[in-house]
């Protein structure tokens, strides 16, 4: 692995955020959670290690997918990233600016340029508001003066995600959920970002609503030249909207790579468990296929497994593995590597495996093993 | 299994009685801003050891049929009418009393939310173990025992301590899983799982899809699972109804529902999810508009303001006349004005293709 060092000579830069012409560079990243006991003096007993060393890119107008069971850490990573929560290290480098330890003050003039949308359309929009007043309060906040006046601007911006611009005096209980996705959409678009942070924005829709909305979410990203971190848990929809994925589990990358490697040939084990368990609507395929169970639950945070984090409920590691290569996946940590060209993946022993997405339809036709 | 006419008030006295049949069922809840009709005449049967499932978006009203075979709108406000025949008996007429015994005994539910499920102030095994003696008339000791064989059989790890454990100190999987040992507790016959996977991980779904296929199979109930996910229903479903603004506009062999599905909605639901298993296309194809609203439902079919498919009736039939829900082979009914083979022709020339 090639480490570069850092502009101020700290950490070295990860390959995986090493990308000169990258909007966002994520190196190292590490969210820990302190917890704390005792009444008066508050010492700190551990730290849930939410984030625990995670590396990325995303360049202008691309989509970076981040995926992984809940409690993997991708809502919090996308949360440092628009500094929502204060990273505990690592850097964030937003057009080639360190933003991870800018104060509030000094973060201000950047929210114009990322933003984000939220997963639950019914909480992140203030029900004393009517839509005007939201999705204009961007331009207040920031003290913009749009050409023709805030409501004018407000009104385009409506129109452009679909609503009808006279719903300017409506509160947020007079839409449905995918209205209302499409007013956080306006509200975050409001100051033409360059980067939004998408936190399952389409989650809580249901399918036919969901669909509307990741093609609005296409429609403004070619239109505005936006680029989307995109965090879900819906393999599906991030193979349709995301340009590059990061699988994430406990805290790490487990693999980063482009959108039709990772869906024809993933690697990482974790990664094909969690391909293997998506049901597809075909009843037929759905017999044939071959499906990878985790046995039991996700380990702590707090105290996650050593060596490997995934080891406790890695398949592979269970039913594969010499005892010799055992031992190396539960003493050493795995890196995120390249093991081909802009595939990262952090795994003692990957295996490529097109039997497992069943991206092409051939796929099932044709089960082998790469 | 027989899908009647949704004007057909009075059933046939069909030689065989399924396990449960629901007839015309309508659940329609007086409110200040006028009529709401959740459910508005639904039919289906299910036999013992068959899968069905429900599907719908939101306010579709497949909820709240289940909640209506359940007896839980008993003594609301909701007005229920049509019948619900459960091994020969109305559960629509019974007093609450006789509902009280089948309930958890016979029949038992599975809720989404486990953790708003199960009460946080009682432990997990106490919770179970009393579902248990309510219906038996046993010891604590012996129900204990029940109970930790239960926890044991659904896959919970050291269930003799975890018995004593409350909710909250379950992760979301393993609180399902004491959600579906407490409903299976008593053997019941007839299982409905309201989205019963629908807040958990993938990983962790496809556990509890295995669990309940495999409970299934040893206790060999019935199940009604309620689902919005067409992936899960192709994995665990014998029969599938489709339903749309309280009514059911498709209902077949989950073979046809998911090969030879004939009611535009339907085809909008396969059309408009990404998925895995095909090649990656451009655009997604929504179904446009909104979901109807339950108070002021559209005339004629309750689909038509968004049916992309009106061109193929002739005169405005889809907008004056209420479609019947007819068979078009047996097992596979249809709610549709459209010409069968019209509908076909479109399926297999461009629905097909696109997906």
């Amino acid at each position: 692995m090639t480490t570069i060092q850092s502009a101020d000579g700290v950490a070295p830069i990860h390959p995986a955020a090493d990308d000169p012409d990258a909007l966002l560079a994520v190196n190292d990243l590490k969210v820990h959670f302190p917890i704390r006991r005792g009444i008066f003096f508050k010492r700190q007993v551990g730290a849930v290690k939410a984030v625990d060393g995670v590396s990325f890119s995303v360049r202008p107008g691309e989509t970076l997918g981040l995926v992984g069971e809940s409690g993997c850490g991708k809502t919090t990573t996308g949360r440092a990233i628009t500094r929502l929560i204060d990273p505990t290290s690592g850097s964030i480098r937003f057009e080639g600016q360190e933003v991870a330890r800018l104060g509030r003050s000094q973060m201000r003039p950047l929210r114009r340029q990322m933003q984000m949308i939220f997963q639950d359309p019914y909480s992140s929009l203030n029900p004393r508001h009517p839509i005007g007043t939201i999705v204009g309060a961007p331009f207040r906040i920031q003290g913009v003066e749009p050409e023709g006046g805030v409501k004018k601007a407000v009104q385009t911006l409506l129109e452009r995600v679909g609503l009808n611009p006279e719903h300017y005096n409506r509160y947020p209980h007079e839409f449905s959920g995918g209205q209302r996705q499409r007013i956080g959409l306006a509200r975050a678009l409001a100051l033409q970002p360059k980067l939004i942070v998408c936190d399952e924005p389409v989650s809580a829709l249901d399918v036919s609503v969901q669909a509307q909305v990741v093609n609005l979410m296409e429609d403004l990203q070619d239109e505005f030249h936006l680029a989307y971190v995109f965090v879900a848990h819906d393999l599906s929809v991030v193979r349709h909207i995301a340009d590059r994925v990061a699988v994430m589990y406990l805290g790490h990358v487990m693999e980063l790579t482009d959108r039709d490697v990772l869906y024809t040939e993933p690697m990482h084990p974790y990664t094909h468990a969690l391909m293997s368990a998506v049901p597809v609507p075909d009843p037929a395929k759905e017999n044939r296929r071959e499906r990878i169970l985790l046995k039991g639950d996700l380990p702590s945070p707090i105290n996650p497994p050593s060596g490997c984090v995934f080891h406790t409920r890695c398949a592979k590691y269970r039913e594969v593995l010499s005892d010799a290569e055992k031992e190396r996946c539960r003493g050493e940590v795995p890196v995120l590597e390249t093991k081909r060209p802009g595939h990262f993946v952090a795994c003692h022993y990957p295996e490529a495996r097109q039997d497992i997405a069943l991206a092409e339809d051939a796929g099932v036709e044709g089960e082998t093993v790469a | 299994m027989s899908v009647t006419e949704a004007p057909d008030r009075t059933p046939s006295p069909s030689t065989h009685t399924a396990f449960l049949e629901v007839h015309d069922l309508s659940v329609h809840f007086p409110t200040e801003d006028g009529l709401v009709k959740a459910v508005d005449g639904i039919s289906f049967a299910v036999e013992r050891g068959e899968t069905l499932g429900i599907v719908g978006e939101s306010g579709s009203g497949k909820s709240v049929t289940s909640q209506a075979i359940m007896g839980l709108h008993k003594g609301s406000r909701a007005r229920v009418s049509g019948q619900i025949l459960f091994e020969g008996r109305d559960l629509v007429r019974i007093r609450e009393e006789e509902m009280r015994l089948l309930r958890g005994k016979q029949i038992a539910m599975i809720f989404q939310d486990p953790l708003s499920a199960l009460h946080p102030y009682y432990t997990v095994g106490n919770q179970i173990v009393e579902a248990y003696r309510v219906h038996n008339d046993v010891s604590k000791q012996a129900a204990k025992k029940r109970t930790i064989e239960m926890l044991d059989r659904v896959g919970i790890p050291n269930p003799d301590s975890r018995f004593s454990d409350y909710p909250h100190q379950f992760s979301g999987g393993m609180r399902q899983r004491a959600m579906i040992a407490m409903a299976l507790v008593c053997d019941p016959h007839l299982l409905i799982a309201d989205e019963p996977t629908t807040a958990l991980d993938v990983t962790v779904q496809a556990q509890i899809l295995e669990l309940m296929k495999d409970l299934q199979r040893e206790f060999d109930s019935a199940i009604i699972l309620i689902t919005h996910d067409l992936g899960v229903v192709a994995e665990t479903c014998d029969n599938v109804v489709v339903m749309y603004g309280g009514q059911c506009v498709e209902y077949g062999g989950v073979d046809d529902i998911f090969y030879k599905p004939e009611m535009p909605y339907t085809w909008g639901l396969l059309t408009s999810m990404p998925r895995m298993d095909r090649t990656r296309t451009e655009r997604l194809n929504p179904i446009s508009g909104q979901p109807p609203s339950l108070i002021n439902v559209p005339s004629g079919c309750v689909f038509n303001p968004r049916c992309a498919y009106r061109e193929h009736v002739p005169g405005d039939a889809c907008v004056t006349d209420h479609p019947d829900l007819l068979e078009v082979v047996p097992q596979h009914a249809v709610r549709c004005h459209i010409d069968p083979d019209v509908r076909r022709r479109i399926w297999s020339e461009q629905i097909r293709p696109s997906l």
